[in-house]
């Protein structure tokens, strides 16, 4: 039986083509984001802990045309030897230069913008920027300071996603930092803050 | 929509129609005093307008004295005004002497009306001459009052409406064309005065003198808005054959205004326009004989122009600008479309003028002078200092030459000496017209050709290329200016294939440059968002050759003796940061020249390497100033935050940074592979020589 078997696996090993697909760390980037919305929002918030991840870090997708036990059993056993590598690279590397000079200029800014999240004028959009809810709030005067703080923290923000993404050597994760980021920012604004949810806005 | 070209020859209708029966009806009441008479018609009809159930009472107290009264059931004003009811006028005392008859306490009654019921007052005199003048004082509308005059003579008359803070609001509740666009809130005053010269049908003159304040409006959207607006504005029109000539004055003292994304507070900068012109209504063309426009201690505007009124656009236009303060207008009129861009911050000084001439093709041409004017990144990237002189530009051929002499200016803190520069500017294109040599560093980048394309476009931004040369540039400067250790010696080296693309600056063919006796070449160098938020610097070099002499005497780090070559891969720099790269330091194995390094070489190497001094002055090495080395080897690899360290294999473990060689041999030993970058630089600043610290 084991010289039966010997074969085909033998041939399979050989032969086999193995696809890893590597999925957004979708945990550990919620993780990250947190940190940075905090201590951007001046760690005032009381935002839930971020939820476990959905989606499996990694599957194994075996090519063969052996019988199906035997591509079930060798995928489980890759699958254990592999997983556990990538667990290993599920954290998200958040402390470089670049990321570091964005995150304290968005931290300069706060104060700034902190009066306009707070009066309505501004809130926190759906795709993790801020947008423009109110403008008739703001005084006239203030409108171009507002838009221009909005336009520069926008930037900010685009930078970071970008940044966050290449810094973890996966620039195509930049869309779901995006998205990651515009979640954890609606969970960890501030009471009294406005955000964008199913095309409405709603206030903490 | 009711347009005084409705109104007035209602009311002179309405005051004939009155007076005219006083005639026909007081006339015989001379001969016949105490008779009373009362006729009615039952319908009455203009192009637009009809009058329902008119009944006309007379009272003849005596010959020179009678009483009547006109009531119309309903008048149905002109276009959808609406409609008047129970309209009554009366005059109690209607008085006749030489000159004619004249109702001075007449009543002006309406039970209903598009605004509100009225209740006021008018006089009137028919003369024998044949005029007429008739009154109307005290008419409720839009939350203020109304007065009309008519006055007529033959196939002249002038008609006048005077209105006193009438509100803007309930105005457009009248009609569509008053009211605010949907969505808009808002409200003001309006007084003033309208009045018409008119012969038979047509109006020969109008004036209108006219004031709104209290103005506040605001869109849904906030981006367009007004508070506490005070608008004055008269004007005159004449006509002249078939033309009318146009005379027009407005004055903006107060208030403020929010026109995304401009924004003007009168009070820091009131608004005065004054156009004049001629109006050819057959052509459908106003003709500007000149305008001007002043915001006061910002800029004026002057002009003529062509405006084709089918259309409301310009045939043709000139515009001269000129202000001498460019701080105020880049505040008012440049910053605000500026935001989100580079040149957003800025401070800004001196004086310019502007000229453009517009044509039914668009903007033909322009000019742009200069006069002491000098900007400044409020960030500090860029900085331009005094300059002086015009740009001019022209949409076809053939481009003019645009000269300009300039102080100097700075990128980041690199800056340049004064310098002039002559370029062409046509079309989306500026091309050096004659290379110019830019001192900078204490040696000069000539820049031998320039061109800049997309030079108008706001969506991708401009795109130039250019070639220059470096000679001579100081290194002491250049290492100064960036803060980094002080270098000797000065660099030079083409620079080919310059690009700026998509905000992405790039140098094509490398950059070779000749130091510390060696030869640099740098590679693929590109800066994405130069002047951005965030730059990002991305190259390659290779380093064949250094005179470690030299490098050392000039490093202060020790002296080491040697050639030193080097390749670094991968660098990436973001806000000038290193973000990664892959350095390798060695000796070349071809070197021959002579290794020696210092003691004090030695140390900083192996405090570098392990982070803690060597301490060799407590041992017997203490006695020796240097040491034989075979090979220098020294590998970084910046990943984020983390440095991976290495160098020469060991096989008893750790690497070696530097073999020695001969005795007293020394091996400086590596033992930490991962340091984080921050503790490496906090080294690199903490390595003292000689009372130096490495800054």
């Amino acid at each position: 039986m084991r010289r039966l078997l010997a074969y085909p696996l033998l041939a399979l090993v050989l032969g086999a083509c193995v696809t890893i697909n590597i999925y957004f760390p979708a945990a550990a980037a919620e993780e990250a984001a947190r940190t940075i919305v905090r201590d951007v929002l001046k760690g005032e918030g009381d935002g839930e802990k971020g939820p476990p991840a959905g989606q499996p870090q990694s599957s194994v997708q075996p090519e063969s045309g052996v019988s199906q036990w035997l591509l079930v059993g060798l995928g489980r056993t890759l699958e254990l030897l592999v997983a556990p590598a990538q667990a290993g690279q599920a954290d998200i590397n958040i402390n470089t230069a670049g990321i570091g000079a964005i995150r304290a200029s968005m931290q300069q800014r706060q104060s700034s913008l902190a009066p306009f999240y707070r009066s309505g004028a501004i809130g926190f959009d759906a795709n993790g920027s801020v947008a423009v809810r109110d403008l008739a709030a703001v005084a006239l005067g203030d409108r171009n300071k507002l838009k221009k703080l909005v336009a520069d923290e926008n930037a900010d923000r685009a930078d970071l996603y970008r940044e966050i993404a290449r810094a973890n050597g996966h620039p195509e994760w930049e869309g779901d930092v995006r998205s990651t980021f515009a979640k954890v920012w609606v969970q960890e604004a501030l009471s009294g803050y406005w955000y964008q949810q199913g095309g409405t806005w709603k206030q903490r | 929509m009711v347009k005084p070209r409705h109104i007035f020859p209602l009311l002179r209708y309405a005051g004939s129609a009155l007076l005219t029966a006083l005639m026909l009806v007081g006339v015989p009441a001379t001969a016949c005093a105490g008779i009373s008479l009362s006729f009615g018609i039952d319908d009455i009809a203009g192009a637009d307008w009809n009058a329902h159930g008119m009944v006309m009472d007379v009272t003849s107290a005596s010959s020179d004295n009678i009483a009547l009264t006109l009531h119309v059931a309903s008048l149905q004003l002109p276009g959808s005004t609406g409609t008047v009811t129970d309209l009554q006028l009366s005059c109690a005392a209607a008085v006749h002497d030489d000159a004619g008859w004249h109702c001075r306490d007449g009543q002006v009654n309406a039970a209903a009306t598009p605004w509100q019921p009225q209740a006021s007052t008018w006089r009137g005199d028919w003369l024998h001459d044949g005029s007429l003048h008739v009154a109307i004082a005290g008419l409720t509308v839009a939350a203020g009052t109304l007065a009309v005059e008519l006055d007529a003579q033959g196939p002249d008359w002038r008609a006048a409406v005077s209105v006193n803070r009438l509100s803007v609001k309930r105005l457009g509740q009248f009609d569509a064309a008053l009211r605010m666009p949907h969505g808009w809130s808002g409200d003001g005053r309006v007084s003033g005065r309208v009045e018409m010269r008119v012969r038979e049908t047509e109006v020969q003159q109008a004036r209108v003198d006219a004031v709104v304040d209290r103005l506040t409006y605001a869109s849904a959207d906030g981006s367009q808005a007004g508070e506490g607006i005070v608008v004055k504005l008269d004007g005159t029109a004449r006509r002249r054959g078939g033309t009318w000539v146009v005379d027009s004055h407005v004055r903006w003292p107060q208030g403020e205004v929010y026109s995304e994304p401009l924004h003007v507070d009168a009070a820091h900068s009131a608004l005065n326009i004054d156009a004049g012109g001629t109006f050819d209504a057959a052509r459908g063309r106003f003709v500007f004989d000149s305008w001007s426009i002043v915001l006061d201690k910002t800029l004026q505007l002057t002009g003529t122009g062509i405006l084709d009124t089918a259309h409301w656009t310009f045939a043709d236009l000139t515009v001269a600008v000129h202000s001498d303060d460019a701080q105020r207008v880049y505040e008012v009129l440049a910053q605000p479309y500026l935001l989100g861009t580079a040149a957003d911050d800025m401070q800004v000084s001196g004086r310019v003028g502007f000229v453009l001439h517009y044509d039914a093709d668009g903007v033909e041409q322009a000019g742009l002078e200069l006069t002491d004017l000098a900007l400044r990144d409020n960030r500090r990237r860029f900085a331009l200092r005094r300059t002086a002189g015009h740009v001019a530009w022209t949409r076809d051929e053939p481009a003019p030459v645009s000269r300009l002499k300039t102080e100097g200016f700075d990128v980041y803190r690199i800056g340049s000496d004064a310098f002039d520069v002559e370029i062409r500017a046509k079309g989306d294109r500026v091309d050096l017209v004659e290379p110019i040599v830019i001192p900078v560093l204490g040696g000069s980048l000539a820049l031998n050709a320039f061109a800049m394309q997309n030079a108008l476009a706001t969506d991708t931004g401009p795109r130039w290329t250019a070639s220059a040369a470096v000679r001579d540039v100081s290194l002491d400067q250049l290492t100064h200016a960036l803060d980094w250790p002080p270098f000797a010696g000065s660099l030079s080296g083409e620079l080919r294939d310059m690009r700026y693309v998509d905000r992405v600056f790039s140098i094509g063919g490398g950059l070779e440059v000749a130091a510390f006796d060696g030869r640099i070449v740098v590679d693929g160098l590109t800066i994405a968002d130069p002047l951005g938020r965030l730059p990002a610097l991305e190259a390659n070099a290779t380093l064949r050759g250094l005179s470690l002499a030299a490098v050392t005497s000039t490093f202060a780090f020790g002296r080491i003796e040697g050639r030193l070559d080097a390749d670094l891969q991968d660098l990436r720099l973001l806000a000038w940061q290193p973000e990664q790269f892959d350095l390798h330091l060695y000796t070349p194995a071809d070197d021959d020249s002579r290794h020696r390094i210092s003691q004090r070489a030695v140390q900083n190497l192996t405090e570098l390497g392990s982070g803690v001094p060597a301490g060799l002055s407590s041992t017997f090495l203490g006695l020796f100033e240097e040491f034989n080395y075979k090979a220098i080897d020294l590998r970084i690899l910046l990943r984020g935050n983390v440095a991976e360290l290495d160098g020469l294999a060991r096989d008893e473990g750790g690497y070696y940074l530097v073999r020695g060689s001969g005795l007293p041999r020394i091996d400086v030993i590596g033992r930490n592979r991962s340091v984080a970058w921050k503790d490496l630089v906090e080294r690199l600043r903490q390595i003292r020589v000689e009372g130096v610290t490495i800054q």
